[in-house]
């Protein structure tokens, strides 16, 4: 294991003078490759693309939260000059129930289908109902504005607590709870049960010394990436169409769309833009096949852009939702049982992670008797889509507000509580799965040795501190590395670049290749130019497409050793490859043949030098933990929030690129911070978003806060060739904890509901 | 015998309730054959939205794998990411 202070380095690239680490790029500091284009305004994002006789779209969306359609009238759409096309639920395939993406993850295009256009109901404030398309984006808006839509009104549900009633509205009729036996023959709105077992909890708490139990509430929550939802849809001659689409996995765009306009993935191109965040949000469509149809239809390419508005109405926020926790402990502090219960709300159709909550929950804790139980519930909002460590932060601000209390309770410093319990080689956690080598413990520990934990706190000042556990994942990628003339190098893969995966991915085909990064571009190509690759998502990408790059640059040595073996008229297994040049093994005065020298005769040697790989990586993605560090201060007066100081802590694998890294650990800080502090979606009774903008939807800017200090625990992960874990997902499980127990701990209350406002803490200081 | 656990849900609709198994496999077609013959239907149940574990390794994307003897399986809840 190592460790990395972060913040201290300056960013200004690799010297060539190697890392601590024993490689000579890995762990270097390269400026990303792109960069400069986007600080200067020369990136092309999703609503950059221009295309000839393009028209403009846009989209009616229901101002009611539920309610029946029962017409929908187009004539005076149709007579507004410039109007081309228009579109309702009506122009798109019939989907059924059963039509799912085969997998592991049966996803339910019929669901999908319905929520990127509505049929027979809408089912949220916002939720898309018709589209129209015009020459210009004014006459677009305006044509919108004027189609008719008659509604016959229901009344909304907009809480799980809410919607699980007994004679709660239906949102679906044909909605029946899963995981329960026998299969209700009665409609819920309870869309799943999840159950999670290990030992027998209720025994073993008997023999607990200290008892703490308590309800943790959250609210809807946004992804908040900067840049809206954008596509543009053309239609060729042959029926083929080209999709311009940012979003998290051009294939997925491609494959979704296909579905849900009844066409064949090979007459769909999806050419990924640059993408302003994603977090999760952007691995789904939404306008896509809307873009698509009125493309169709008009004749003409079609430019959809989502306005913030419609951003925050109308896409995927995370689940609120609500915990009950239990822990149980001996007087030393050893945790004798746990137990936790999440209801979260899917949104208007099922779907919440409420499974990876109880998964995750008590993953940083060795608990032999434990149990999790999870509801799936859906309610009048927008669907919830993924959300950085689906399901897992909501779970962990209960587990590790009860942990605080725990602390406090047995008179036990928290850090040391946690590390008294902490999940290492060989715990089995409450989803059967026992961990191989991870850094649970050396982050507990890294986190105690910390200047910052060590540091005295002053009047209304309150510390807290909270683990978070995220799985990472594989999954499939492609990559094909490509030699040019002179010996630089592409590497294209199809994984969209969310996180700085591009300069990760240089960096790892430049360890195995020998070449200075400099001489590598990482491109990111689209669906007709790179073999399949899944989306960009789960933390995957730096290990399961980094996998893939360095099967594709080992294919290209071979290459090249292959036709160096030509030359030198040797044996193949009398050539080897080091510092990015073949070498003859047995005879060294044989000048060895570099890159460029090798590339140079290419031609006279079999033609272009390539190499590629197509890959499942179905495991070996490490686990990551992480324990972070929150000191506030808040005033008693107004119940304002301070963040003085935060240090996020995180078993990383191998820092491929650490300034890169050390963002993920920064952002995802960043945005738990504002899930604790500021961030909710607010309805109105008739169920109405009232914040839909960034100024009453706050999320934290730069003035809001300290700089995010990082410690990064290299515990490489054996699974990865170069050691590399996930680092994207896990940043975001603590903090809600971290920052809950900070503020309870500056006013000697437990705070319960997120998000702290002033309001709310001047209430709980009020109490007494 | 490989050592095969199964959601509760699952347990619940189709094994009355037992939620660890012994069975006889060489990979996990082998598995789902074998306690789809024992318990009719399971195999659909344990093919849809399920990740497995074989001992410490969670693979996403499953069908063929080859399992031990010794090996524990374990079907788990699907993990996406963000």
């Amino acid at each position: 294991m190592t460790l990395q202070n972060g913040n201290g380095h300056n960013g200004n690239g690799h010297n060539g003078s190697g890392t601590s680490n024993g490689y000579k790029y890995v762990g270097t500091r390269p400026v990303r490759p792109d960069g400069v284009d986007k600080v200067t305004g020369r990136a092309n994002f999703g609503a950059d693309i221009s295309l000839n006789g393009m028209i403009y779209g846009s989209v009616v969306r229901s101002p009611h939260a539920h309610a029946k359609i029962k017409k929908i009238n187009f004539d005076k759409a149709l007579k507004l000059k410039g109007v081309k096309a228009v579109i309702s639920g009506k122009d798109f395939p019939t989907l059924k129930p059963s039509d799912k993406l085969p997998g592991v993850a049966p996803l339910s295009f019929y669901d999908m289908s319905r929520n990127v256009i509505a049929r027979d109901k809408v089912l949220y404030d916002g939720h898309a109902i018709a589209a129209v398309a015009a020459t210009t984006q004014a006459i677009a808006d305006k044509a919108a504005k004027l189609i008719d839509v008659e509604y016959k009104i229901l009344k909304p549900v907009m809480t799980a607590a809410d919607a699980m009633k007994e004679k709660a509205p239906l949102l679906h009729d044909d909605l029946f709870t899963e995981g329960v036996d026998p299969t209700p023959k009665k409609a819920s709105n309870i869309a799943k049960r999840t159950e999670l077992k290990l030992g027998d909890p209720e025994v073993a708490m008997q023999s607990a010394d200290f008892i703490v139990e308590g309800d943790y509430s959250t609210e809807t929550v946004h992804q908040g990436y900067i840049e809206p939802h954008a596509c543009a849809a053309n239609f060729a001659q042959d029926g083929s169409v080209s999709i311009w689409a940012s979003s998290q996995g051009a294939f997925m765009i491609r494959a979704y769309t296909a579905r849900l306009c009844g066409m064949s993935t090979s007459k769909i191109k999806v050419i990924p833009a640059e993408i302003g965040g994603g977090f999760g949000g952007k691995t789904t469509i939404y306008l896509e096949p809307l873009a698509l149809m009125l493309a169709k239809k008009s004749g003409r390419p079609v430019k959809m852009t989502m306005s913030r508005t419609e951003v925050m109405r109308a896409t995927g926020p995370t689940s609120g939702g609500t915990a009950h926790v239990k822990i149980g402990a001996k007087k030393d502090g050893t945790l004798v049982a746990g137990t936790l219960e999440l209801k979260y709300e899917a949104g208007a159709f099922p779907g919440s992670p409420v499974a990876l909550g109880c998964m995750t929950g008590f993953a940083p804790y060795d608990l032999k008797d434990v149990a999790c139980l999870g509801w799936d519930v859906v309610v009048n909002r927008p669907k919830a889509a993924a959300y950085r460590a689906p399901g897992a932060p909501v779970a962990a601000y209960a587990v590790e507000s009860a942990m605080d209390e725990l602390a406090h309770k047995l008179g036990i410093d928290p850090l040391t509580l946690r590390r008294k319990n902490s999940a290492k080689e060989g715990t089995k956690a409450v989803y059967g799965v026992e961990f191989d080598r991870i850094g649970n413990e050396d982050c507990l520990q890294a986190a105690q040795k910390t200047k910052h934990y060590n540091t005295p706190l002053g009047e209304n000042q309150g510390r807290g501190v909270a683990s978070g556990f995220w799985f990472n994942i594989g999954g499939t990628s492609s990559a094909e590395v490509m030699i040019n003339e002179d010996g630089t190098v592409i590497v294209a893969t199809g994984s969209p670049d969310i996180g700085g995966s591009r300069a990760s991915m240089a960096l790892m085909a430049a360890e195995v290749l020998g070449v200075d990064v400099s001489r590598i571009k990482p491109l990111v190509a689209d669906t007709e130019s790179v073999p399949y690759s899944d989306l960009t998502g789960g933390s995957r990408v730096t290990f399961a497409t980094g996998k893939a790059v360095i099967d594709a640059a080992e294919d290209a040595i071979k290459d090249m050793k292959r036709r160096a073996a030509k030359v030198w008229k040797v044996d193949f297994d009398q050539v080897d490859w080091e510092n990015g040049s073949a070498i003859c093994i047995e005879n060294d005065e044989i000048k060895p043949m570099s890159v460029a020298d090798i590339a140079q005769i290419a031609g006279k040697t079999g033609g272009a030098i390539s190499g590629k790989a197509n890959i499942n990586v179905t495991k070996g993605a490490g686990p990551g933990f992480g324990t972070h560090i929150c000191d506030v201060e808040v005033d008693p007066e107004t119940g304002r929030v301070t963040v003085l100081r935060y240090t996020a802590i995180q078993d990383v694998g191998t820092a491929i690129h650490p300034s890169y890294v050390e963002g993920q650990l920064q952002g995802g800080a960043a945005q738990g911070i504002g899930w604790a502090l500021n961030e909710e979606y607010v309805y109105s009774k008739e169920g109405n978003l009232l914040n839909t903008g960034f100024l009453d939807y706050r999320v934290p800017v730069a003035s809001d806060l300290p700089m995010i200090d990082t410690v990064l625990v290299e515990v490489p992960n054996a699974g990865h060739p170069f050691g590399v874990r996930g680092v994207g997902e896990t940043p975001i499980v603590p903090p809600l904890g971290a920052v809950a127990n900070a503020v309870s701990n500056a006013i000697g209350k437990r705070m319960t509901s997120l998000p702290m406002s002033p309001a709310k803490i001047l209430q709980k200081i009020d109490a007494g | 015998m490989a050592k095969v656990e199964i959601p509760i849900e699952v347990a619940r609709k189709f094994t009355k309730g037992v939620t660890t198994h012994e069975v006889e496999a060489s990979d996990l077609q082998d598995i789902l054959i074998s306690l789809d013959n024992d318990f009719p239907g399971i195999k659909e149940a344990l093919n849809t939205g399920l990740a497995v574990a074989i001992d410490s390794s969670i693979l996403q994307d499953w069908f063929l794998e080859e399992v031990e003897q010794n090996s524990k399986v374990r079907f788990i809840p699907a993990i996406e990411g963000g």
